[in-house]
């Protein structure tokens, strides 16, 4: 009875008929401008900011709208806290977490508002299930508050002195995490812009693995930090395309956060991305595709890491000739509305997926109904060339299947004057920029395409020409070669079989 | 306007049941709220105050499911209310508001991160970082900073901006390790401020070694939590070995460094200005140091235990500086205070003890009443006056005050017999203080000036020689306005004995 008491009291200086939850439902014949917004919205009202400004009778670039805004943004803010993370997307570690960011904030709230009696319950609480599943921004602040209070407050040296071990050990722990995040961060960081092969990641992966040490010596075991050290495990041999040790390692780290009573899912299914890739340059594609349905089971629609569990379904679904599985997947993808909100870098990826897959539809490869694709939607060569900043900056990695691409479509087009140019081109490119070993699967296939202007694009002078660079391919497969996954999405075997076909 | 817009999707796609709080403007009447409203509004009013009585209120039994269901989901309502409570009130106001804000949203963001909203999560982390900077929020500043990098590192992979937020992210990790080991030092010093009873020299061990700790990462960037801690070393040091210039200075100094940090609150204050007034108190700069007493209680929430000892401190200031108009005054503002009773023992009594020199001033002509404060004083007058009244204290402190101030007013009425019970009274009374000890020197010089006023038959004509030694020993000892004694100087000794010779006198 004491906590009720004492939170009636701390909120009886409140006008508490004047606390507005937006997302309640309402009756009111009055409401309130930051009502009738979301509202309004909810309705369909209004989509963008000047429309919302013209609702509410005020102009665009006036205080009264900036000021609105600020407070809407304010009120939209709690109402996530009450989203429902009981949801089966989510393991059981995964929903105590998100109770425990709740709690954290009510405990928070509660403590620097004077309501001690309640904040110390809540701290208790917290602490134990932040102990139990592992969570140690939540054990550190609860264990720092606990220690506090039974130093000062309710003195028990005893406690006290429990407390304070806990607070030690989720203070290395929290560093640990942030250890292991900004390596984790460091090593990735450079394959966002490019997906050439770089020997340093390697020995990078495996320098980072040994600066991880002291911690897991310790014994600090939180997901995030097990995740990411046994990430750089796996990537220093994945760095250097040795597949089959690759998957050996995965799969011990598979086990080893398995292991552990409340393990998370999205930690796992970094290492499961992992193992679908090792898998998928070993051919292996059924297996891949078993592991990517493990992952996203575990995932929400349309959420940042479904779209990344689907990009290595739809290269394991490419890898495997399956394009019609690969539709599906690219239209699920594109199709969400979450697609909109993609950083312009992740769009960039599933662009190049459609362009494949458009090649694939004009060769006959991939039959789709007539109205899936309309004036709209339909892929224009110029225009994806146009559309890839980023990637097309990208030299030695993903500007090669797009310039391939291209030489490709044009053979279909039977654009033989461009062609003769692209591949001139082409060669100055490959000369300057494919020198490298990792590009050697690239460079010899286009060595092959620059034959086809000596055979005057006939089938059987192209198949003689280009015979010993397809020998060279042969003596070096997919799951050997030392290149990004993406540079290859159709191998180069196949698209030589598409040209072969093309050709008279 | 991006993250209006993602945050309203949010809402909408996960479909949000409804939140249930304590009160709802939208809700019909009549319902099950209404009764939760009369529930609330009866615990506000004080008509309930156990579970018996709220669990007749509700018609239910104590014990009974229904009972501690109802408890379960009532709290929970409360908890809801309290975090939408003050969404109408401005954002920075004060330091406390924005580190639960903070803490709010760090969590909002982090639910935002794993519903996978990330440009919206970039647009509020900016404003979150920037915010726990402002209010050193080392978990926040670090937590956001981590997620920040993350999007620039493995969706921008922006090589810059990730370095800048692992520099930031490092000193925070120092500042943080900073405020940590501060925070150990506090904690252990108060554990063994407890068990060591007030030794002083083990205090000061303690002392010594917390410094030891805290000095080398002493730096005015460090956290305000950090400087609070050492501040509080340096001046625990100087005010047990009672060097008032240099706890005045390291109170300054603290304060200096302190006041300007957005994180600063009263309770990071107001130790040093009671600190700095101390020390000015001690240095006899009276009106400096009541000066930094009001500072502090601008700063102070009416009705706290810091504000009452604040207020009883500047009263104590006014009455040395014969200042009796503007202590009665200050007086009763407070004795007016709702939450006087729910002061210590201690606070308590002294704050009767005042009040008795107050209420005797009047009669020693040193104050002028209005007749209704007369009236008011005549109440408490007969309530304490006429007897020694029945007190728990231990250190019965009222007492002993009470038997001062009778002996100027007896003496004053001439009264042999009153004065004589005063001495009878003293005796019983002696045997509470340890007189003996340094600390109680004044009021032992004090003390022999009145068994003077006794052996000499009360003719001020014959003290004059043994007098002057010792009023010259009282006047060179001394006020340390920290030390226990001073709780019975509420007015300086040597103004006592200056009435008392003065109604002494025939004439």
């Amino acid at each position: 009875m004491e906590r009720i008491r004492e939170l009636s009291k701390l909120l009886d200086g409140y006008k508490l008929r004047n606390l507005e939850v937006l997302t309640n439902p309402s009756n009111t014949p009055n409401p309130t401008r930051y009502r009738q917004a979301y509202e309004t919205y909810k309705a369909g009202k209004w989509e963008t900011e000047e429309e919302l400004a013209e609702l509410l009778e005020l102009e665009m670039e006036g205080r009264p709208f900036r000021r609105f805004k600020f407070e809407f943004l304010k009120r939209l803010y709690l109402p996530v806290l009450f989203i429902d993370h009981e949801v089966e997307t989510l393991n059981e570690t995964q929903q105590q977490h998100m109770w425990c960011w709740k709690q954290l904030a009510l405990f928070k709230t509660l403590l620097h508002r004077g309501a001690i009696k309640n904040a110390t319950a809540i701290a208790h609480r917290l602490f134990e299930v932040a102990d139990e599943y592992n969570f140690p921004l939540a054990g550190l602040e609860t264990a720092t508050f606990l220690k506090k209070h039974y130093a000062l407050h309710e003195v028990d040296r005893e406690k006290y002195q429990r407390y304070q071990a806990a607070a030690k050990k989720y203070e290395l722990y929290f560093w640990a995490e942030n250890k292991a995040a900004e390596l984790y961060q460091l090593l990735l960081m450079p394959v966002m812009k490019t997906k050439s092969y770089q020997e340093s990641q390697a020995t990078d992966a495996e320098n980072y693995k040994n600066q991880l040490e002291p911690y897991y010596q310790a014994g600090c075991d939180t997901q995030l930090f097990l995740g990411a050290y046994f990430a750089f495990s796996c990537m220093s041999k994945m760095f250097r395309y040795e597949w089959e040790e690759s998957l050996v390692l995965c799969n011990i780290a598979i086990e080893q956060l398995k292991k552990k009573k409340n393990y998370s899912n999205r930690i796992l299914s970094i290492i499961l991305d992992y193992k679908v890739l090792c898998l998928t340059r070993l051919g292996k594609y059924t297996e891949a595709e078993e592991v990517v349905d493990e992952v996203l089971k575990f995932e929400t629609i349309g959420n940042n890491f479904w779209y990344r569990g689907n990009e290595m379904y739809i290269y394991a679904a490419f890898q495997a000739s399956d394009f019609n599985k690969a539709w599906n997947i690219y239209k699920t993808a594109v199709n969400l509305k979450e697609y909109d909100i993609l950083l312009p870098l992740q769009k960039e990826v599933w662009q190049l997926y459609f362009a494949y897959l458009s090649l694939a539809i004009n060769l006959g490869k991939l039959k789709i109904e007539a109205n899936e694709i309309n004036e709209k939607n339909k892929f224009r060569l110029s225009k994806f060339l146009n559309d890839l900043p980023v990637f097309s900056q990208d030299k030695q990695g993903l500007n090669i299947p797009i310039l391939v691409l291209q030489i490709v479509f044009l053979i279909q087009q039977k654009e033989f004057e461009k062609i003769e140019e692209r591949i001139e081109a082409l060669r100055k490119y490959r000369v300057r920029h494919l020198f490298n070993k990792e590009n050697f699967r690239s460079d010899c296939f286009i060595k092959a395409l620059q034959t086809l202007i000596k055979a005057d694009f006939r089938k059987e002078l192209f198949m003689k020409y280009s015979s010993p660079y397809l020998k060279a391919l042969s003596e070096m497969p997919l799951s050997k070669a030392l290149q990004r996954h993406e540079v290859e999405l159709v191998s180069y075997e196949v698209l030589y079989s598409w040209i072969i076909e093309i050709l008279l | 306007m991006d993250a209006i817009l993602v945050l309203i999707n949010t809402l909408i796609i996960n479909d949000l049941n409804k939140i249930p709080t304590l009160t709802d403007p939208d809700a019909p009447t009549g319902d099950e709220l209404e009764l939760y409203d009369r529930f609330f509004q009866a615990l506000v009013n004080e008509e309930i105050k156990t579970d018996a009585k709220a669990a007749a209120f509700l018609n239910l039994e104590e014990g009974s499911t229904a009972y501690l269901e109802f408890k379960e989901e009532f709290t929970t309502r409360l908890y809801h209310a309290i975090l939408f409570a003050d969404i109408n009130l401005p954002e920075l106001d004060d330091p406390e508001r924005a580190i639960y804000l903070c803490w709010q949203r760090l969590a909002v963001l982090r639910y935002l991160l794993s519903l996978g909203a990330n440009s919206a999560v970039m647009q509020m982390g900016k404003m979150l970082l920037e915010m726990a900077e402002q209010f050193e929020l080392v978990p926040v500043v670090v937590e956001t900073a981590m997620h920040l990098r993350q999007y620039y590192a493995l969706h921008k992979g922006d090589r810059k901006r990730y370095n800048e937020l692992c520099k930031l992210i490092d000193r925070y990790e120092q500042l943080g390790r900073a405020e940590h080991i501060a925070q150990d030092c506090l904690e252990d010093f108060s554990i063994h401020q407890q068990e060591l009873n007030g030794n002083a020299t083990r205090l000061l061990e303690q002392i010594e070694t917390c410094l030891q700790q805290l000095s080398p990462l002493y730096q005015p960037q460090q956290t305000v939590d950090f400087l609070f801690a050492y501040y509080f070393f340096q001046i625990q040091k100087y005010a047990i070995a009672q060097h008032w210039q240099f706890l005045l200075q390291q109170s300054e100094k603290a304060l200096l460094e302190i006041k300007v940090k957005k994180a600063a609150t009263s309770p990071h204050l107001i130790p040093f200005y009671f600190n700095k007034a101390l020390s000015l108190a001690n240095l006899q700069q009276l009106a400096l140091a009541n000066e930094a007493l009001q500072t502090a209680l601008q700063l102070e929430a009416d009705g706290s235990v810091n504000w009452f000892r604040l207020q009883e401190f500047s009263i104590t200031l006014l009455l040395h500086q014969a200042a009796y108009p503007e202590a009665w005054q200050r007086l009763k503002g407070v004795w007016k205070n709702q939450k006087l009773h729910l002061q210590t023992l201690r606070q308590q009594n002294i704050l009767v003890a005042i009040r008795l020199w107050l209420t005797a001033l009047p009669d020693l002509n040193q104050l002028t009443l209005s007749p209704r404060e007369k009236g008011e004083f005549a109440v408490f007058k007969n309530t304490w006056m006429e007897r020694l009244p029945n007190f728990r204290d231990p250190k019965p402190l009222v007492q002993l005050v009470l038997l001062l101030v009778q002996f100027v007013l007896f003496i004053k009425q001439k009264n042999q017999r009153l004065i004589q019970r005063c001495w009878d009274d003293f005796a019983a009374l002696e045997r509470f203080f340890p007189l003996q000890e340094a600390d109680y020197q004044r009021f032992n010089c004090f003390l022999a000036l009145l068994y003077l006023w006794k052996k000499n038959g009360e003719i001020p004509e014959n003290l004059d020689a043994e007098e002057t030694v010792i009023l010259s020993r009282l006047e060179a000892l001394p006020k340390n306005f920290s030390s226990p004694q001073m709780d019975l100087e509420i007015i300086p000794f040597e103004t006592q004995w200056h009435w008392i010779k003065q109604f002494s006198s025939p004439t």
